[in-house]
């Protein structure tokens, strides 16, 4: 359905996007995930229509952005990062302007306020919305031509838990429906509820994708060992434990990710090198490997930086 | 040390000298302004320039009158730098509805004395008065018989005929730049712009909108502003009303095309300020709106005519004061509105939406 091939970008001298290939099968979820300046936006504002890659090649139910712009336009729904809506127009009358853009009527916006919980703001305008309202009321404005695509980018980045569970609620719903769905995210958390598929990005390029089950599978049969210690002192002892895989080590908050094969055999081990090092252990979390170590452990990096 | 001050100061440095438009903007513009000031009201130490006419009659042939100028200045000893012109009574009036002069100057029948006509609330004209006075005078005042002083009110020729219709293409060409220019920088920095052009929405459309809500405005404004001055100043449109709303159209489009023009790339706020304080004020300056741009050297003049603000004014103020119908403001409404669409499709050409 969606196929991007090789596709790059660039910015004077910034590679946001680096040879990127992804194939995208109708109605499915999938979350493309990573840390800031990933190229997570210029690769989806690519795949919308909004920036043309420098080179390879694009295309939406087997159509090009140069020929079928405007069937492109009426087939998918967008919510952009950073997007003000007008201050003094009530949310039913960004609403009907929207929908106006889609040549469809007023008798739309109902049904959407109802879809986005927001029929009791309908009269508000949109300078007094809390954030979340404003960013339900922008994935409301996406689902407002009752797309075939729906593209949000970082529909819930800066918001309450709360509020991020009410978003996720209606993208639940939504996939009744077989909308097909691409959402930039750095909530691993959010990827795994929401996502059938996940593109993990980073530094312009896809570092591993996969099913979630796919993903799990190839690489949760690990386990990591979590501490914080005072210091950096010992790093290389606990590097070398019996059966450790790799450490990666923030020197901020002096914490380590220790990937082990097997925690009942290497966390003896490792406890031993603290005592030997003669260091103490402020924290210390033994769990099977998520994708947030999965993450650490192929980037050095955390997905909320 | 760093200080968060210093820091803070210098951030502010690197801001303005990283943007090279903000630094025009801010050195050169100033300069230019204060260029155009300079000639327009003059440099020189308290002197003054003005343009005068003396009316030739059978009393007071060209002769007379070339030998009484050359009297004037001699006796001015560079003080003023009026210029006169040698018209009739009629032409005179004429001149003065459009500006080109601010008094005229008649000679009394069996008198060497002389007398003056101009609108008594004119600042310029009352100083053009004095100067001629004061010269005429020289050394020895009370020598010769004091000129007399008429206050004209024959509609058109006061202060506030010229003013007003210079004010009214003045507020098309603010709104336009302020109301649709403005706007269109503002979406844009919100991104709004660009969430609006992901839609199917046709954007020639999205443009043609502001156009036309602007003229709505435009002419709500121009109806209150002319509702007052005809009350209160008893400001009278002579010449043909649907003459005016034609040129009061093309008016606005012209200034709705230069905005979308002057909007088409710019999304930093403090740019687009600069941009369109570089566009209206030198207009507001050179174009007649407050003062007669014949006090410009003669060399500018065909420029300044040029100017889309200085044609606007032009036309509405001879519709106003001149009695002016569709064949005299033609060719006028056709350039503004030729300059619009131009204007517009440039614009629309290189419109950065994304």
């Amino acid at each position: 359905m969606i196929s991007a091939k090789n596709i790059s970008k660039s910015f004077k001298d910034v590679h946001a996007v680096r040879g990127v290939s992804l194939e995208i099968p109708r109605g499915q979820y999938i979350a493309i995930l990573g840390p800031n300046g990933a190229g997570k936006t210029t690769l989806v504002e690519m795949i919308e229509g909004i920036q043309k890659p420098d080179a390879g090649e694009i295309r939406i139910l087997g159509k090009h952005w140069s020929a079928d712009e405007a069937h492109l336009r009426r087939i998918m729904g967008l919510s952009l990062q950073e997007t003000t809506y007008i201050d003094k127009l009530t949310v039913e009358e960004t609403l009907n302007l929207f929908a106006s853009f889609f040549g469809l009527g007023t008798g739309v916006a109902p049904r959407i306020l109802d879809l986005i919980n927001l029929a009791d703001k309908r009269k508000s305008y949109v300078m007094n919305l809390s954030h979340g309202m404003r960013q339900r009321l922008s994935i409301g404005i996406a689902l407002i031509n009752e797309p075939e695509i729906l593209i949000l980018d970082e529909p819930t980045t800066g918001l309450d838990p709360v509020a991020r569970r009410e978003i996720w609620d209606i993208l639940v719903d939504l996939k009744k429906k077989e909308t097909s769905l691409i959402l930039t995210t750095h909530y691993m958390e959010e990827a795994e509820y929401l996502c059938d598929y996940i593109v993990i990005m980073d530094k312009g390029s896809v570092i591993v994708e996969g099913t979630l089950g796919d993903l799990l599978a190839a690489h949760t049969h690990r386990e990591v060992i979590s501490f914080t210690v005072p210091d950096r002192r010992g790093a290389e002892a606990f590097a070398r434990v019996e059966g450790a895989l790799g450490l990666v080590w923030d020197d901020k908050s002096n914490r380590g990710h220790l990937s082990v094969r097997d925690i009942v055999t290497s966390l003896p081990r490792f406890l031993e090198a603290v005592e030997r090092e003669k260091t103490t252990l402020l924290a210390l979390e033994c769990r099977k490997m998520n994708l947030d170590d999965l993450f650490i452990s192929l980037t050095g990096r955390h997905l909320h930086e | 040390m760093n200080r968060p001050f210093v820091n803070l100061v210098a951030l502010q440095f690197k801001e303005f000298f990283r943007e090279p438009e903000i630094i025009f903007w801010a050195f050169v513009l100033p300069i230019v302004l204060s260029w155009l000031l300079g000639i327009a009201i003059g440099s020189g130490g308290g002197s003054v320039s003005g343009k005068a006419a003396v009316i030739e009659s059978p009393e007071a042939t060209a002769d007379y009158w070339t030998s009484w100028i050359a009297r004037s200045r001699d006796a001015s000893r560079g003080e003023h730098a009026i210029d006169f012109v040698i018209l009739t009574r009629d032409e005179a009036i004429l001149a003065l509805k459009k500006g080109e002069i601010s008094l005229f100057i008649d000679r009394i029948p069996g008198s060497d004395a002389v007398r003056y006509s101009f609108d008594p609330r004119s600042g310029e004209a009352q100083m053009t008065y004095l100067a001629i006075e004061r010269a005429l005078d020289g050394a020895r005042p009370g020598a010769r018989p004091p000129g007399e002083v008429v206050a004209l009110r024959i509609q058109g020729t006061r202060y506030v005929d010229f003013l007003v219709p210079g004010l009214l293409a003045m507020d098309i060409m603010s709104s336009a730049l302020w109301g649709i220019g403005w706007a269109l920088i503002e979406i844009r920095i919100k991104k709004l712009l660009r969430r609006m052009a992901a839609t199917p929405m046709r954007k020639s459309m999205f443009l043609a909108s502001h156009f036309v809500t602007r003229l709505i405005v435009n002419a709500l404004e121009f109806v209150a502003l002319f509702g007052f001055v005809y009350f209160y100043f008893g400001v009278r449109i002579q010449g043909s009303v649907p003459a005016l709303v034609a040129i009061f159209v093309a008016g606005n489009m012209a200034f709705a095309g230069l905005s979308i023009l002057m909007s088409s790339r710019t999304a930093n706020p403090r740019v687009g300020n600069g941009l369109i304080n570089a566009i209206t004020f030198p207009m507001t300056l050179l174009s007649g709106v407050f003062f007669s741009y014949h006090h410009f050297p003669d060399w500018a003049i065909p420029i300044v005519r040029k100017l889309p603000l200085t044609m606007l004014a032009d036309s509405i103020r001879s519709i106003f004061n001149e009695g002016a119908g569709f064949a005299q403001v033609a060719l006028p409404a056709f350039v503004l509105a030729a300059l619009g669409a131009l204007f517009f499709f440039a614009g629309m050409r290189i419109y950065k939406w994304n």
